[in-house]
């Protein structure tokens, strides 16, 4: 009797890392290029992958493109190691690549998230892999895609300041939450995936490469270490990162990180830390087990880590 | 569970691709490649990369040649995307001139140029940008001084070439976002 087993293709019958060769030096062409103009959307071909576009093929095609058996791979989704898409992902990447596994943002040599940057700080040599449903900044503000890449092109970004101070007008402040759009190194503005704007000053100089890749739309683009990452700001109105100053992590008792906010059937609300991988560490510290905290972005009051980028 | 094979030139195109891509990411560091040796370096860069949806350009008939079995197309310098160069002479420069810095719209349209060198000796060269923690001096010989003067007049942000200088094993870049002063730190 033929069983789903009996049916299924045997993973050694793929090409190492699920990508055939054309499509894996194509990848790489097309990364190089975006870590030498830090911003700028390359267009690359995006092939089909065993998930379905929007599920976070561009994050798994540049990963399968990095990764080796010498590789340990992180997959986060929206900070937490353990949802479906994370794990199915993770799995995979392992069974193509032969790379090891691992929770932890210290160790890891690549890390593949849907939207969220670790609390700990990525170290040189590190890779941030952010998965990009809508690369173009400019959507929002013009739909059609070849006006807006000779937007970028002229580096006219007027009516990006425009919806801005539209949102000042009626709102008050900015209500862009996630998706903040940020200058790179002085040229681009790119949007640097929907994490929220808590994450975003954390790839502003910082010591790892981010790349960016959105397969559905089939945009490719990077922050190289050590780069500026600027979020638009008016001189007179800055951005803001969330403010949770008054909540506190129910699993660990931590402030000043960034939480998900988890409704309580009275009405009230339950807060938790997002970064799962360093939440468990913090209550295995506690617990007296042999873990090693890194830096975070966001030191124990609040205080990003680059003195006086975040204005007030 | 089994993982698909993972072949001799797998791991070579692997690793040439990440010591390009560190090399990129931190212009002025140096990283190995997966060949030590003349013509087998540029080869390997090669065949990391290109295929038979690029164009190259080599003046070295062994590089050229072996390059033809990726399925790339041989092009004049004006038109070649990858540029494989293991000797630049001064002569050569009227010529790498008219290799490509990108258009606005697209600039990674420009070419990448690899050029065989020495590391570590000769024409001081102070890099700052992307990627730089500040600024780093490095040292290159065997590319004649007139070349960093023509590729700042052409580099302008976005537009301009990714420079590869490649020294036997090693590999160092020099993107297009970096600034390139030449001579020693000025203290």
């Amino acid at each position: 009797m033929q069983t789903l087993a009996s049916l299924k293709k045997s993973s050694d019958a793929y090409s190492f890392g699920f990508l055939d060769a054309f499509a894996k030096r194509e990848l790489r062409r097309k990364i190089l290029k975006a870590v030498a103009i830090p911003g700028y959307q390359v267009p690359y071909a995006s092939r089909e992958m065993p998930i379905a576009r929007g599920w976070g093929t561009g994050g798994l095609q540049a990963t399968l493109a990095l990764a080796g058996p010498s590789s340990k791979v992180k997959v986060i989704d929206q900070g937490s190691d353990d949802s479906v898409n994370a794990a199915n992902l993770r799995r995979f990447i392992a069974r193509m690549t032969g790379c090891d596994a691992t929770r932890d943002t210290l160790e890891c040599t690549i890390l593949q998230s849907r939207h969220r940057c670790p609390e700990e700080r990525l170290k040189r040599g590190q890779v941030l892999v952010l998965q990009v449903p809508d690369p173009e900044t400019l959507r929002s503000v013009e739909p059609n895609m070849t006006r807006a890449r000779l937007m970028h092109a002229d580096q006219d970004y007027g009516l990006m300041w425009l919806k801005l101070y539209e949102q000042l007008v009626r709102f008050g402040r900015f209500v862009q939450g996630a998706s903040y759009p940020s200058l790179v190194n002085g040229r681009y503005v790119m949007s640097p995936s929907p994490i929220p704007r808590w994450d975003v000053p954390t790839l502003h100089q910082a010591q790892h490469l981010t790349i960016l890749s959105a397969g559905r739309e089939k945009r490719i683009y990077a922050v190289p270490p050590f780069t500026r990452v600027e979020p638009l700001e008016f001189t007179d109105e800055f951005f803001q990162v969330e403010e949770q100053s008054d909540w506190t992590c129910d699993r660990t008792g931590q402030r000043y990180k960034f939480m998900n906010e988890i409704p309580e059937t009275d009405g009230t609300a339950r807060h938790e830390i997002s970064d799962t991988g360093y939440a468990d560490k913090l209550i295995q510290k506690k617990e007296g087990e042999a873990v090693t905290l890194g830096e975070t972005y966001y030191d124990d009051n609040g205080t990003f880590y680059h003195d006086g980028f975040l204005k007030s | 569970m089994r993982v698909p094979e993972f072949t001799q030139s797998e791991e070579a195109s692997r690793k040439t691709f990440l010591a390009l891509l560190q090399a990129t990411s931190l212009p002025g560091s140096i990283h190995q490649l997966s060949q030590a040796s003349y013509p087998e370096n540029f080869i390997a860069i090669a065949e990391a990369l290109i295929d038979l949806e690029t164009t190259f350009f080599s003046p070295d008939p062994e590089i050229s040649q072996a390059l033809e079995r990726t399925g790339a197309r041989a092009v004049d310098v004006s038109e070649a995307e990858y540029q494989l160069w293991p000797t630049l002479r001064q002569d050569d420069l009227e010529v790498i001139k008219t290799a490509s810095v990108g258009t606005m719209v697209y600039p990674d349209s420009s070419a990448s140029l690899y050029l065989g060198c020495q590391l570590e000796q000769g024409l001081p060269l102070l890099l700052t940008g992307p990627g730089i923690d500040g600024e780093i001096e490095i040292q290159v010989a065997g590319v004649p001084e007139s070349f960093w003067i023509v590729r700042n007049e052409l580099t302008s942000y976005p537009l301009g070439w990714d420079v590869f200088l490649v020294h036997d094993g090693q590999v160092l870049a020099i993107p297009r976002s970096t600034e390139v002063n030449i001579g020693p730190r000025s203290h």
